[in-house]
């Protein structure tokens, strides 16, 4: 077949609280190839964070393996926590430059997320919107192969998160670097992934690993009305229950 | 808006002098021992133009900075330190716990057994009170920088090392800078008290010694120089760090 860029093998992890032992995944995997949008789905806090965390190699998996063909990172949930607040829009962007080890094209990524004007900003001074935009930018320029995110619009008002969604498409289509977004909604679920990956409440396991064949470029009213995108939807939300 | 609310305090001070200025003047206070603030300016003025106050005055800063700026460098470096290992703290914390009560006036008889009466023990005793502060700051700040800043170095392939210096450090800044603040009070505390109790040149002893010889408008001229001081260095302070830490002040604001 293919040559993966992301395996998950046999991953389960676990933590130990107090004497209880709480299985959070069991026996997750899946591959990914490079350049796919994966949505990972499923029931709020079934270890769905848990999995990017291991994937980030921010937990230790108890079991199984993890491989990656090529660097990655992660977009956090909580743009202000994770920004750095004492730097400026630019310096935030470079860090991800700096970390990469080389010079990268500020001016192209910075009009890539919109944020043109708002260089000299601190992240205080900014929208949420405009905040995860920043915390993307940065990730980008640290030009990784995979970039994996956890719930990133999950706590933006609608509005914005809909925007963000065509925005992080857009940009997606321009780099050829594999997505990894986790989220509790299965709408965007749908429409932004070419496969969602269904999770099942604690412990994980694999419920479904559904294809998406909708057409792209996407956008918010024609796809969504799509017959394709309703029965997906319905598919989908049905393993959830 | 805010300056207008700022200049009432400034004219109720005018306002307290003024008082003191007739009630003195009436001898309703004992004008011995409290002269009209027109006596004590005019003594404060006196002193601006003599050499020794200078003197005085200087030996008394240079020590104060000595002292003040070895306890940052001190403090710092082992907060840094005890914040990041945790077998360093779980090792100090308890010894520390037992010293940073201790009044640090109590030392200054053991340190002039051990260091004398001169320059080396007075520095010692700023520097080990205003150690403390800038200390327990600085450990608190490295201990409690948000999991989310360190994964986000973590993601971006940081080692230990990197994230302490390019992420904790600065976010442990503001509270760096809060023990700081609290320290400069301190040493200038411990640099009049070390002059009074042992001295050969200073403001505090100048103090003392006004007293001493019924010198007592210098006395207070004395009292409102360091008070000067003590409000100066902590304008100039609060100045820098607004600026320097502005980030902070409006990001803590917004959440």
């Amino acid at each position: 077949m293919y040559n993966p860029i992301l395996s998950v093998s046999n991953l389960s992890v676990s933590y130990q609280n107090e004497n209880k032992k709480l299985h959070v995944l069991k026996n997750i995997n899946f591959q990914s190839k490079e350049g796919e949008f994966i949505s990972i789905i499923g029931p709020s806090s079934c270890g769905k964070t848990t999995l990017l965390k291991s994937i980030a190699k921010l937990i230790d998996p108890c079991f199984g393996q993890i491989n990656t063909n090529g660097k990655l990172t992660l977009v956090f949930q909580d743009y202000s926590k994770s920004l750095f607040q004492w730097k400026t829009v630019r310096q935030n962007i470079e860090f991800g430059f700096e970390r990469n080890g080389k010079t990268g094209n500020f001016q192209k990524l910075i009009n890539l997320v919109g944020l043109k004007g708002f260089e000299n900003y601190h992240p205080y001074q900014l929208s949420g919107g405009m905040q995860q935009r920043v915390a993307i930018a940065r990730a980008i320029a640290y030009d990784p192969q995979i970039i994996l995110m956890d719930e990133p619009f999950g706590s933006l008002d609608s509005q914005t998160r809909l925007r963000l969604e065509d925005e992080l498409l857009r940009i997606w289509g321009r780099l050829n670097k594999t997505i990894l977004f986790v989220t509790h909604d299965v709408e965007e679920a749908i429409y932004l992934a070419d496969r969602v990956i269904v999770l099942s409440s604690k412990p994980a396991k694999i419920v479904s690993d559904v294809r998406i064949n909708l057409a792209r470029p996407r956008n918010q009213i024609g796809t969504k009305k799509s017959k394709e995108y309703i029965r997906l939807w319905d598919k989908i939300y049905k393993f959830l229950q | 808006m805010k300056s207008e609310h700022k200049i009432w305090g400034y004219v109720f001070i005018l306002f307290l002098i003024l008082v003191w200025e007739i009630l003195s003047g009436a001898n309703i206070i004992e004008k011995l021992f409290l002269p009209p603030p027109s006596k004590i300016a005019v003594s404060f003025y006196k002193l601006l133009l003599s050499s020794d106050f200078w003197i005085d005055l200087t030996s008394s800063l240079y020590r104060m900075f000595f002292g003040y700026a070895i306890a940052v460098m001190l403090a710092v470096t082992l907060g840094i330190l005890m914040g990041s290992f945790k077998l360093l703290y779980n090792l100090l914390d308890p010894l520390i716990e037992f010293l940073r009560p201790l009044p640090s006036v109590a030392i200054i008889p053991a340190a002039i057994l051990f260091l004398g009466i001169g320059d080396v023990m007075k520095v010692f005793i700023i520097v080990w009170a205003s150690t403390w502060p800038i200390l327990l700051n600085t450990i608190d700040g490295i201990r409690n920088v948000d999991p989310v800043q360190i994964d986000t170095g973590r993601v971006f392939g940081m080692n230990k090392l990197e994230i302490t210096r390019s992420i904790k450090i600065p976010n442990a800044a503001p509270n760096i800078a809060t023990g700081m603040r609290i320290s400069l009070a301190i040493a200038l505390i411990l640099t009049i008290t070390s002059e009074m109790v042992s001295g050969t040149n200073g403001i505090g002893l100048f103090i003392l010694n006004s007293q001493r010889s019924f010198r007592i408008p210098e006395m207070y001229a004395g009292i409102i120089t360091v008070a000067a001081i003590g409000f100066l260095l902590n304008l100039i302070f609060v100045k820098l760090e607004r600026k320097l830490l502005k980030w902070n002040k409006e990001a803590t604001r917004q959440t």
